[in-house]
C-alpha cells in the first residue's frame, strides 16, 4: 500500500506528489522514542516533504542511481546521523513512488553488494505495486521534476 | 502540523521537524537566487569566492545542501551577490489554504478518510464498499471483489497513467484507490484478505 506524504506545515502547497510504501510510512508514523530517534524521524519527514513542496530540488537531494537504465532514484536525508537513502521511481513527472529506504552506513561503496540488493528490493517493490507498468526512464532531470536546479543528477 | 499556542507543549518531533523545514526553506531561497543570478548575470561560484576572498570549495559546500549553510553563510552569499534576505514572519494560523497542489495529491486529499486521517483501513474500506462484483470505469480502471474470499483486485491498462487513473476515478466517485492498488495487486494475499475481512466485519 502507498501513502501520500502531504506537508504537515500549514500553508504548504504540495506541487509534486510523493507516495511512500508501508514500511517507510510506518517509520514516519513511529511511536515516540529517544531524542536521537525523534530528531531522525522528524528530519526525514521534513526532507521528504521537500520533494512535495520545495520550490527547487538539487542534485545533492535527488539523484539517479547507477545504472540509469534501472530508473532507481534516491532522495538523500543527510541532516543528522545516520544518513538515510530513500529509494524509488518516478511514475510520471513530479510523481515519485518511494519504495524502500536504507541507512547509508550499511551500503558501502556505490558498487557494493548491499547497494545492488537495496536497488533490487526497490525494483521488486515497484513490480509488486504496479506489475507491468513501467517507471519513467531517462537522464534529463527536467523531464522528471519541475524546479530542478542545474547540476549532475546521475553518475 | 497543528497550530501552536501558549497552552501547548510542543513535541520534540515537531520541534526537530520545524528546524529542518526552516533550514530547507532558507537553503532553497538562497540556492534559487544563486541559480537565477548565474543565468542572468553569468555569475559563478568561483566569482563569489573571489569576492569573498575564500576557497571556491566553501561556496560549493554552502550551495550543496541545507546542512552546510549557516546564518553567516547566507549573509555572505547574498551580500556577495548584491542582495540581502527580506524576512517575513507569518503565524501558522494566518496562512491561507494553498490554492495549488499536484493533481494526484488533490485527488487523494479530497477523500474524507484521507483528509481526516490516512490509515491502513480507511482507503480499503472505501474501496471495498464500491467493489461489489466488478466495476470498470471508462478510463480503464477495473475494481473487482470476490465475496467468497474477500479479495479485492484492481487493474488498469498500461495505456493509462496513474494521474489519468486518479482523475478519471475521482470523477466517477471512486478516486484515491491508487494508494491501495499495490496492496491488493501484489503477492501478499494473506494480508490483503485479512484486511478485507476486518473491514467486512467492521
Amino acid at each position: 500500500m502507498l501513502f501520500p506524504v502531504i506537508p504537515r506545515a500549514p500553508g504548504s502547497a504540495p506541487r509534486r506528489a510523493l507516495l511512500v510504501h508501508d514500511r517507510l510510512w510506518s517509520f514516519l508514523q513511529s511511536a515516540e522514542g529517544d531524542l536521537q530517534w525523534e530528531q531522525r524521524v522528524a528530519e526525514l519527514q521534513a526532507d521528504l516533504e521537500v520533494f512535495a513542496d520545495g520550490t527547487t530540488l538539487g542534485p545533492k537531494y535527488l539523484r539517479l542511481l547507477y545504472p540509469s537504465r534501472d530508473a532507481v532514484w534516491e532522495i538523500r536525508s543527510t541532516g543528522s546521523d545516520p544518513s538515510i537513502r530513500v529509494l524509488g521511481f518516478f511514475a510520471e513527472r513530479d510523481a515519485f513512488i518511494a519504495t524502500n529506504m536504507a541507512l547509508r552506513e550499511d551500503l558501502g561503496g556505490w558498487q557494493s553488494r548491499e547497494w545492488k540488493q537495496v536497488k533490487r528490493n526497490a525494483g521488486a517493490c515497484w513490480r509488486h505495486l504496479f506489475s507491468t507498468y513501467q517507471p519513467m526512464k531517462g537522464t534529463d532531470i527536467h523531464t522528471f521534476v519541475s524546479g530542478a536546479l542545474n547540476g549532475q543528477y546521475f553518475k | 502540523m497543528d497550530n501552536t499556542s501558549n497552552s501547548v507543549t510542543l513535541s520534540r518531533r515537531d520541534v526537530f521537524y520545524q528546524r529542518q523545514r526552516t533550514k530547507h526553506r532558507f537553503f532553497a531561497a538562497v540556492a534559487s537566487f544563486f541559480e537565477d543570478e548565474a543565468k542572468q548575470e553569468s555569475l559563478t561560484k568561483r566569482e563569489i569566492a573571489r569576492r569573498l576572498s575564500c576557497d571556491p570549495a566553501q561556496i560549493t559546500r554552502w550551495l550543496q545542501g541545507p546542512t552546510n549553510i549557516t546564518a553567516d553563510g547566507i549573509s555572505d552569499l547574498l551580500f556577495s551577490m548584491g542582495a540581502e534576505a527580506e524576512l517575513k514572519i507569518t503565524r501558522f494560523r494566518d496562512y491561507s489554504v494553498p490554492n495549488e497542489a499536484h493533481p494526484l495529491i488533490e485527488a487523494i486529499a479530497a477523500i474524507p478518510e484521507v483528509a481526516s486521517s490516512v490509515t491502513q483501513t480507511a482507503p480499503l474500506r472505501a474501496m471495498f464498499e464500491h467493489a461489489h462484483g466488478a466495476v470498470t470505469t471508462s478510463g480503464g480502471l477495473t475494481i473487482s471483489s470476490s465475496t467468497n474470499s474477500g479479495m479485492i483486485s484492481v487493474h488498469w491498462s498500461n495505456a493509462v497513467t496513474p494521474n489519468s487513473v486518479i482523475n478519471e476515478a475521482a470523477s466517477t466517485g471512486i478516486g484515491s484507490y491508487i494508494i491501495t492498488i499495490g496492496g491488493e495487486h501484489g503477492r501478499d494475499k494473506r494480508a490483503a484478505t485479512a484486511s478485507a475481512d476486518a473491514v467486512a466485519a467492521a
